[in-house]
């Protein structure tokens, strides 16, 4: 990356990247901010000037301009979190790694963080990765996003791309317990946008109690919903039924099973 | 009661969870102090000449640092070192929300390991002792007095920890106390070197009480009447420990809520 | 310039450590203290014993005292400016914080164990070198250009602590649980505290190889009284490269390992 090989973590590679980690603190717990940002000036080598214009305008951006003479201890989760950012971004990286950077904030502060990425993002053109557990985040920030399954990616798109417009989760219940083949075939939907939930060894043995009556779940547009239920009617008889928004939440839950 | 058993189980398990490093620990604390009070005795006895001193000759001496260290094992644990990082870093808090006593959490937590050591330490100094003609009973008293030296040393310092709610370093306080204890207790050297204008310096503390005391009993150098009103000493520091934690705890409660925690 | 640089970020960490610890005047006390009654135990200690006897492994009581004056002094000095960096060098692998050394341009060891400076145990320095010079006349030691001498074994000595304290330190690359092992580094801390000649054969050879503990203070303090052969010289010299090439080994391999785990 950077046309470098960051196992080698070479000098020059290590200028030009920041790493900013929610659960793991780089800025000294009895000392106010500006005090470790002094010292990340030194160890980056930044002239005086440039230094404290940069400091100025992260601070302002983060408005914690009042609180760099603060003990980091005395301050809360939340501002903690912009001063290590400040720290992290001090010298001006090309690429930026946060890892969980909205983790045991509060929802106000992690708005307030994500609005910051976003603009440092826009104003400054460095790439930023972000790995996250908070949907919001990626929601909110994201331009492409992957997702990692023990490994191996098994996701590479848009965040849009995993929730497509006007596209909506339908879930039945079914009297009869088609397959999925048999489901497609009625529907004539594709067999991947189907969805039988606990298709299990005990499932295929066909107790006579509710669960035979597991739901099924079908990703359609939602102009198709009424054709899809008259067709599925013509052949089963309908328990119940509902509609669910696909949130990336529960996108991501569905890639995994 | 479930929760101190519970509180044991736990100590006990995640003592024994690194079972090489356990092994470590235990060997490494009986075999480095024993080895440098050979190093005096050699140093004495063997390379300097002597005969005699302080009534006691070279394979008194080395009886001396053999017995003592069944009881240097049992005597200390650091748990009052965790009690001191709890009020420093405000995990107290948490504690206090329980319905147990944290003091008495973190002792139980932590003697946990001593008491399976006590074990072995009984039974291997019951097996040998028997073999060199000790008494079964000299070695179960001296065993119990070195377990009240336990708790003795475990009030001291959750006493000393309080400090932790004034000041950020309190561990000093500890580190002081282990360090006095180290000579004072007799696991360096029989307190009986001590030359008779010094002998009140461990006399004035309940440290000998830990290791020099049992030992003593143990090589049967103390006279059964002796030992029993020595642990009636024990007894009594033991009932001013008690009251010494409820003093400091009280007050450093009342400062730690005050301030919001 | 690279070395320059260094020296720069070394003057903002004293400064920051100045700080800190000026916040914490209470442990400016406290520090010295427990330095204090340390000493005061390990004289007691001697003090009893030569109460019993004239000579001990040819060491006069002036003499071991001596020899203690050396021993503080050199181990004020790794305390200032080592010892709680070595403390928090298992929460650096365990918690994860190495990460973010490793992402600065400059090497990860030097911002680890710059860090924290205590300044107040410079007073400790002071302390130890007081006692080296009020019995360096009983004891023998010749003084006048001798001193300079006397700093440059200090130095031998610190470096000797930061050797084997970082052997003993790096195991947290491969165990959960290397304070077992750091704990037995003080366990051996001991033989440090006492002159290597009183020693049985096995245990003095053990301190003077595969843990020169005695390089802290015995040996200076032998050599500045009495002067060392010159296959000591050359002993000591070569043990501590030795250590110096196991520990860079240690660290690189250690290293690897961490960064295969962790990405």
């Amino acid at each position: 990356m950077l046309g470098f090989d960051p196992f080698q973590r070479p000098i020059e590679f290590r200028r030009k990247i920041a790493l900013v980690m929610g659960q793991k603190a780089q800025l000294w717990w009895d000392l106010p901010a500006v005090d470790a940002f002094d010292l990340l000036r030194a160890i980056y080598d930044i002239p005086t000037p440039i230094y404290k214009e940069r400091l100025h305008t992260l601070a302002t951006l983060l408005d914690v301009t009042k609180h760099l003479n603060t003990q980091i201890r005395r301050l809360s989760l939340g501002e903690r979190m912009k001063m290590e950012l400040i720290g992290a971004l001090i010298h001006w990286p090309n690429v930026i790694f946060l890892d969980e950077p909205t983790i045991g904030l509060d929802i106000l502060a992690a708005h307030k963080l994500r609005e910051f990425l976003k603009e440092f993002n826009r104003l400054e053109k460095a790439t930023i990765i972000l790995t996250s557990h908070n949907m919001e985040d990626i929601e909110k920030l994201c331009s492409r996003v992957l997702i990692m399954r023990t490994g191996e990616i098994i996701y590479d798109g848009t965040a849009n791309g995993l929730t497509e417009k006007g596209e909506c989760r339908l879930r039945v219940r079914l009297m009869q317990s088609p397959t999925v083949d048999e489901l497609a075939h009625v529907t004539g939907l594709a067999p991947s946008a189907i969805f039988l939930q606990n298709k299990g060894p005990e499932a295929a043995a066909g107790d006579d109690d509710e669960d035979d009556h597991k739901p099924i779940f079908f990703t359609l547009k939602y102009d198709n919903i009424v054709a899809i239920l008259q067709k599925i009617m013509t052949t089963y008889t309908i328990i119940n039924m509902g509609i669910e928004e696909p949130s990336l939440e529960n996108v991501i839950q569905r890639l995994f099973q | 009661m479930n929760w101190r058993l519970a509180a044991l189980r736990n100590g006990f398990q995640d003592a024994t969870a690194y079972r090489l490093e356990f092994l470590f620990e235990v060997l490494g604390s009986a075999f480095v102090p024993a080895a440098i009070q050979w190093v005096l005795w050699y140093a004495m006895f063997k390379i300097g000449g002597a005969h005699e001193i302080a009534g006691m000759n070279y394979s008194d001496m080395v009886q001396y640092t053999l017995v003592s260290l069944l009881f240097t094992q049992i005597r200390g644990g650091d748990h009052d070192f965790e009690l001191q990082e709890m009020i420093r870093t405000g995990q107290l808090s948490n504690y206090l929300l329980r319905p147990v006593s944290v003091v008495e959490f973190v002792y139980i937590r932590g003697m946990a390991p001593k008491l399976l050591i006590a074990g072995v330490c009984l039974t291997l100094g019951m097996s040998v002792g028997l073999f060199f003609g000790m008494s079964p009973v000299r070695i179960m008293g001296a065993m119990l007095m070195a377990l009240i030296g336990n708790v003795l040393h475990y009030q001291i310092g959750a006493a000393l920890s309080t400090t932790a709610f004034l000041w950020e370093e309190a561990y000093s306080f500890l580190m002081v106390k282990n360090m006095l204890v180290s000579l004072l207790s007799g696991e360096l050297i029989p307190l009986n070197l001590f030359p008779k204008n010094m002998q009140w310096m461990w006399k004035i503390t309940p440290f000998y009480l830990y290791v020099f005391g049992p030992t003593q009993y143990a090589l049967g150098h103390w006279t059964h009447t002796y030992f029993l009103e020595q642990l009636a000493w024990s007894c009594v520091w033991l009932a001013a420990g008690w009251a010494f934690i409820k003093f400091t705890w009280s007050l450093g409660m009342g400062r730690y809520l005050s301030h919001g925690g | 310039m690279k070395l320059v640089q260094y020296a720069r970020i070394y003057g903002i960490q004293v400064k920051n450590n100045w700080v800190r610890e000026a916040v914490y005047r209470v442990n400016f006390l406290t520090a010295m203290a427990t330095d204090v009654i340390w000493i005061g135990v390990e004289l007691l200690l001697f003090t009893v014993i030569y109460a019993n006897v004239p000579v001990l492994a040819g060491w006069t009581k002036p003499q071991v005292y001596f020899f203690l004056g050396i021993f503080f002094s050199s181990d004020a000095l790794f305390t200032t400016f080592f010892q709680r960096n070595f403390w928090n060098f298992s929460d650096l692998v365990n918690k994860g914080e190495l990460d973010i050394l490793l992402t600065k341009p400059v090497h990860p060891l030097f911002l680890a164990l710059s860090r924290w400076i205590n300044i107040t145990a410079i007073f400790n320095i002071a302390l130890g070198l007081g006692i080296a010079i009020q019995f360096a006349n009983p004891a023998g030691f010749a003084g006048g250009w001798k001193w300079l001498l006397v700093a440059a074994w200090l130095l031998i000595g610190m470096t000797t602590q930061i050797l084997l304290r970082f052997a003993f330190s790096i195991w947290v690359f491969w165990t959960e649980r290397s304070w077992a092992i750091s704990r037995l580094y003080y366990q051996f801390f001991q033989f440090a505290t006492k002159p290597d000649t009183m020693y049985p054969k096995a245990i003095r050879y053990l301190i003077l190889t595969a843990l020169p503990f005695a390089f802290i203070s015995s040996i200076p303090a032998r050599a500045l009284l009495h002067g060392l052969k010159w296959s000591e010289y050359a002993n000591v010299g070569g043990v501590l490269l030795a250590f110096f090439f196991l520990n860079a080994i240690l660290w690189q391999t250690g290293l690897r390992r961490y960064q295969s785990a962790s990405s």
